[in-house]
C-alpha cells in the first residue's frame, strides 16, 4: 500500500549543495501535486561539518518534518555513520559508490550504491554530484523526471542554458541507474489529491518580509545575525524597488535605534535579529515602550545562552522577549506557528504597533525561519491596514490621558505640535515629571493599552478531540509537530486535543483558563525547545497549575513521535 | 515673535548657574534663526546627560533617547524624513564613551545631520567622575579616587581620522562665533560634528584655563585640506584652536540611496506573489 508520506533526508559535509538539491526536489515535489514540508540544520561554519535537509512529503497537509527518515541520501561515510541509526526500519539508503567503495550493511535497510562522482564526471560537471543523487532519488519513489527537469530549469535558469543542460544530464545519469536496477520504485506514495486551492511554496523568512511588506513597511534597519538575515535580504528585495529604506547598522543596538527614529518620523519601520541581538535591543525596546513609539521586532530565536549554537533552532527568548529589560514596560509579543502566521501575523504586528504605539516581538525561531511548505495563497483582504492616530492640530499633550491609552500622535513637521519624545517619565506634555501620582498615573496609561490590544490579537487555537483527557499546549514553531502528535495519540485511542498559543503577551487568560479547567481534561503538557519549561512557568504563575513540562534543549525540533510518546506515557501514568 | 527667542522655549534650564549650555543654547537660537529655519521642521535629538534637557529649550520637535544613541537615532529619523533638519546633541560622555563607536559610522555614511557635542571635559550630571576629554586632575576625590590615569582622547583629530565632513571647535563662551559656527554646521551637506567646550562651573571649571589658551583658527587656514587639519588638530598643547578644521563635500548617505535605488513602480502584493512559485 503506497505510503501516505515519506520523509527523506540528504546528509552531507557543508558545500555539497544538498540545500539546493533539496529545494529542487521540494518544488518537484509540489509540481507533482504533493504537499512539502523542509528542515535544515547545518553547522555555523561556512564550509565543513555535518549538515543535513530534510523533506517530507505527501498528500495535504503535511503540518511538520516528520521524524527517522524513510529514505537517506548520504555523500560521504561520516554522514552515513552519523545518520544510520536514525533510519527508519525497511528504510533506503542511496550513498555515493564513489567515495564508499566498502559500505557496511545493517539488517532491514537496503542499500543502493551510485557512483556520484563518477556519473557526473561523466557529463564534465563534477560538483553536480547533488543532481546525481536527485535523479536517484527521483527514481526510488516515483518524481517523475519531467517535474525534476522542471524545477532544475527554474533553479538555474538565470545561470543559462549550459549550466541548466549540465545539472539536468548529470540528474538523467542518477535517475537512470537506479531504474535499470530494475526495482524501482522502491516506494510508493498516495497520489495527490484533487487541487482545491491556489498555493505557494514559500519558506518563513519569504513570509515574514512579504507579510512586513504587504502591511506597508517601508523601513527595516538590522545586522546581519543568524538565522534573521535572509529577512533583512528578502526585505532589501522588495522595499528597494518600492521606495523603501533597508539599512545596515554597525550593530543591533544602532539598528533598533534607526528604526525607532524612522518610526518616530512617521515611517513603518522594523528591525530583525536573533538572541544575542535582541538581548542588545533590550534597553530601546524600553524607550519604544515608554516614548510610545510603534516598531516590529523580529526575534528569529537560535539556541541560547550568549553565542550558543548560531544555526540551531530553540524557544528560549519567551522570558527575554516578555519581561527583558529594567523597569515595567508593556509590549506585545507574537509567536507565529506556520508559515500562514508568519505572512498574517508579521502584517498584524504592523497594525498593532502602529495603533498602540509600542513595541510589538514576533518570536519566530530557527526552524520556521528555514522551514519550506506549501500555504494557501497569502490573501490581502485578511490584513488590518496599519494606521496611527494622528494628533490633530491644537492637541498639545502628546501623551493625553485617554481612557484607552492611546494618544493621538504628531509626526515631526506637524505644524504646531512640536514635542519632544523621551525615555524620561514624562506629564502629558511630554515635559519630565518625577510627580509620584503621575508616574503612576502614565505607568497605568501606557498598561492600559494592552487591555484594548488583547482584543486584536489572535486567540490560542485549538485542534483535536473536542473533550480531551490529555491537553498539549505549545507556542510558535511547534504547532505541526503537536498537532501530528496529537492525531497519533487520537490514532491510538488516547482523547488529545491541543491549544496552540500565536499571542505570548498579553495572553488570553480565558480562553487559556477555559481550556485548562475543562472536566474532561487530567493532565496538560507544555512541550517547549527550551530547557527550563518557561511557557509552562508562565502558565503556572498565571493559573496556579502545574502543567507537565515536556522540554528538549537540542537545538533540534520535535518530531510528532516525541509529541506523541509523552501523551501516551502521561495518558497510562494516569491509568495507574 | 520674531529674531532667536522665536526658537527658544517657555522652559527655563535646569543646568547650574554659570553652566556653559547657556551659552550653547544662545547660540543655538540664533543660528537657526539665521538660517530662518521652521521649529516645526526641525528635530534635535538628546542623549543623557547635562546636554540630555537640551531639546525641550527649544521650540523645535525633539527625542531624548538612551545614553550614546543620538546618532543612529537620528540617522533613522533623516532618513524617513530627508525634508527634516535634524540636529544631534551629547555631551563628551554621550558622544564619545558610550556612543564612541557610532561617531565613526556616521562618518563613514555622511548622513546629513549636524552632531553638537558639548564637552565639558568630565561627566556634570553623575558629580564629576572622568570623562573620555578629562586631560586635567581638577575634578573632585569622590569622583576621582586614583586622580586621573587615562589620557584624554582628541574629539578633532578622532574626526578628521574618520573622515567626518564638517569638523569645527566652539566655545560657549563666544557665543556670536559659535552660533555662527553652528548655522555653517546645520548648513554642511552631511554628517558635521562640532566640539563644543561648555565648561562645567561646578565640577570642572574649566573657563580660565580655555580662556587663556582659545585662538581662533586664522583665514590662511585651508579646510579642504586633511593633513593641515590633522596638524592643527594634534599641536595643542598651549592652545585650543576655534574654528573650521575640515570639510569634504561628498555624497551623503541619503543621496547614495538614491543613486543605489531602482527607480521602479512599487509593484503590487498580488504580483510579488505571483513571482513566488504557485501551485
Amino acid at each position: 500500500m503506497p505510503a501516505r508520506d515519506i520523509v527523506i533526508r540528504l546528509a552531507a559535509g557543508t558545500g555539497e549543495g544538498i540545500q539546493v538539491a533539496g529545494e529542487i526536489l521540494a518544488v518537484a515535489a509540489v509540481r507533482t501535486g504533493w504537499d512539502v514540508f523542509t528542515f535544515r540544520t547545518y553547522p555555523a561554519e561556512i564550509r565543513g561539518g555535518p549538515s543535513y535537509f530534510q523533506l517530507r512529503l505527501g498528500r495535504i497537509p503535511i503540518l511538520s518534518q516528520g521524524g527517522d527518515p524513510d529514505i537517506m541520501v548520504v555523500f560521504d561515510e561520516d554522514s552515513y555513520i552519523a545518520h544510520l541509526h536514525h533510519i527508519k526500519p525497511g528504510g533506503l539508503v542511496i550513498y555515493d559508490s564513489d567515495s564508499m567503495p566498502k559500505v557496511k550493511g545493517v539488517p532491514g535497510i537496503e542499500l543502493i550504491g551510485v557512483p556520484f562522482s563518477s556519473l557526473a564526471g561523466k557529463v564534465g560537471f563534477p560538483r553536480a554530484r547533488n543532481m546525481v543523487a536527485l535523479g536517484a532519488l527521483s527514481a526510488a519513489f516515483g518524481i517523475p523526471m519531467d517535474k525534476l527537469e522542471g524545477s532544475i530549469s527554474e533553479r538555474f535558469g538565470d545561470r543559462g542554458e549550459e549550466i541548466v543542460g549540465r545539472n539536468i544530464a548529470a540528474s538523467r545519469l542518477g535517475f537512470s541507474f537506479v531504474m535499470d536496477l530494475g526495482k524501482a520504485p522502491f516506494y510508493r506514495v498516495s497520489p495527490p489529491g484533487p487541487k482545491v486551492e491556489e498555493r505557494i511554496l514559500i519558506t518563513g523568512y519569504q513570509a515574514i518580509a512579504l507579510g512586513a511588506y504587504a502591511a506597508g513597511c517601508n523601513f527595516l534597519a538590522a545586522y546581519p545575525i543568524t538565522p534573521a538575515t535572509p529577512i533583512m535580504e528578502e526585505l532589501s528585495r522588495l522595499l528597494l524597488p518600492s521606495g523603501g529604506i533597508v539599512l545596515q547598522m554597525e550593530d543591533e543596538i544602532s539598528a533598533i535605534g534607526a528604526a525607532i527614529g524612522a518610526s518616530y518620523a512617521g515611517a513603518l519601520a522594523m528591525t530583525a535579529t536573533s538572541g544575542p541581538g535582541f538581548s542588545l535591543m533590550t534597553e530601546m525596546i524600553g524607550l519604544a515602550s515608554m516614548a510610545e513609539i510603534p516598531l516590529v521586532i523580529v526575534d528569529a530565536q537560535r539556541a541560547g545562552p550568549s553565542t550558543g549554537m548560531p544555526t540551531k533552532t530553540e524557544q528560549s527568548d519567551l522570558n527575554a522577549a516578555i519581561y527583558g529589560g529594567h523597569g515595567e514596560a508593556p509590549r506585545i509579543v507574537l509567536a507565529p506557528g506556520t508559515i500562514a502566521d508568519c505572512f498574517y501575523m508579521t502584517a498584524r504586528a504592523f497594525y498593532l504597533a502602529e495603533r498602540y504605539q509600542m513595541p510589538v516581538i514576533i518570536m519566530a525561531d530557527m526552524a520556521i525561519i528555514q522551514r519550506m511548505t506549501t500555504v494557501p495563497a497569502f490573501r490581502m483582504d485578511r490584513i488590518p491596514v496599519p494606521e496611527r492616530i494622528r494628533a490633530r492640530p491644537g492637541s498639545t499633550k502628546r501623551y493625553a490621558m485617554t481612557d484607552s491609552g492611546i494618544s493621538p500622535m504628531p509626526i515631526p513637521g506637524d505644524r504646531g505640535l512640536s514635542y519632544i519624545a523621551t525615555g524620561l517619565e514624562h506629564d502629558e506634555y511630554g515635559n519630565p515629571s518625577y510627580d509620584p501620582a503621575m508616574h503612576e498615573a502614565m505607568t497605568s496609561k501606557r498598561w492600559r493599552k494592552l487591555k484594548g490590544a488583547l482584543d486584536q490579537l489572535i486567540p490560542p487555537v485549538r485542534y483535536g478531540i473536542l473533550d480531551p483527557e490529555i491537553g498539549v499546549i505549545g507556542w510558535g514553531s511547534t504547532e505541526g509537530a503537536i498537532k501530528e502528535g496529537v492525531d497519533m495519540a487520537i490514532d491510538h485511542g488516547i482523547k488529545a486535543s491541543s491549544l496552540h498559543i500565536k499571542s505570548l503577551y498579553p495572553l488570553h487568560l480565558n480562553e487559556i483558563r477555559r481550556y485548562i479547567t475543562q472536566p474532561s481534561l487530567k493532565a496538560v503538557i507544555v512541550p517547549e525547545l527550551n530547557f527550563t519549561g518557561q511557557l509552562a512557568d508562565l502558565i503556572e504563575s498565571k493559573m496556579g497549575i502545574a502543567p507537565i513540562k515536556l522540554t528538549k534543549a537540542q537545538g533540534l525540533p520535535f518530531s510528532p513521535q516525541e509529541i506523541f510518546e509523552e501523551i501516551k506515557r502521561v495518558d497510562e501514568e494516569m491509568k495507574v | 515673535m520674531r529674531g532667536p527667542d522665536r526658537i527658544r522655549s517657555e522652559l527655563e534650564p535646569i543646568w547650574c548657574r554659570g553652566c556653559g549650555n547657556y551659552g550653547i543654547l544662545n547660540a543655538f537660537c540664533r543660528a537657526l534663526d539665521s538660517l530662518e529655519m521652521d521649529p516645526d521642521r526641525v528635530v534635535v535629538v538628546s542623549g543623557i546627560g547635562c546636554s540630555g534637557r537640551f531639546p525641550w529649550f527649544v521650540r523645535t520637535y525633539g527625542f531624548h533617547v538612551v545614553h550614546g544613541r543620538v546618532l543612529p537615532v537620528a540617522t533613522g529619523i533623516k532618513l524617513a524624513n530627508p525634508s527634516l533638519s535634524v540636529i544631534g546633541v551629547s555631551g563628551d560622555g554621550d558622544a564619545f564613551a558610550i556612543g564612541g563607536g557610532h561617531i565613526i559610522h556616521a562618518a563613514r555614511r555622511n548622513v546629513d545631520i549636524a552632531y553638537l557635542v558639548f564637552d565639558n571635559f568630565t561627566y556634570g550630571q553623575t558629580r564629576g567622575q572622568a570623562s573620555p576629554t578629562s586631560d586635567e586632575d581638577r575634578m573632585p576625590r569622590h569622583a576621582l579616587p586614583y586622580g586621573l590615569i587615562e589620557e584624554p582622547l582628541n574629539p578633532i583629530a578622532l574626526a578628521i581620522a574618520y573622515d567626518v565632513s564638517f569638523v569645527a571647535r566652539g566655545f560657549s563662551g563666544d557665543v556670536e562665533f559659535l552660533s555662527d559656527l553652528i548655522a555653517k554646521a546645520i548648513s554642511h551637506k552631511g554628517f558635521a560634528m562640532i566640539d563644543i567646550i561648555s565648561p562645567c562651573y561646578t565640577f570642572n571649571n574649566t573657563w580660565d584655563m580655555v580662556k587663556e589658551k582659545a585662538e581662533r583658527i586664522g583665514p590662511e587656514h585651508d579646510p579642504t585640506d586633511r593633513a593641515e587639519a590633522f596638524k592643527l588638530a594634534i599641536a595643542e598643547a598651549d592652545r585650543i584652536y576655534m574654528g573650521i578644521f575640515y570639510v569634504k563635500e561628498k555624497p551623503t548617505l541619503g543621496e547614495r540611496l538614491m543613486m543605489a535605488r531602482r527607480m521602479e513602480s512599487p509593484p503590487p502584493l498580488e504580483e510579488m506573489i505571483g513571482k513566488l512559485r504557485v501551485f
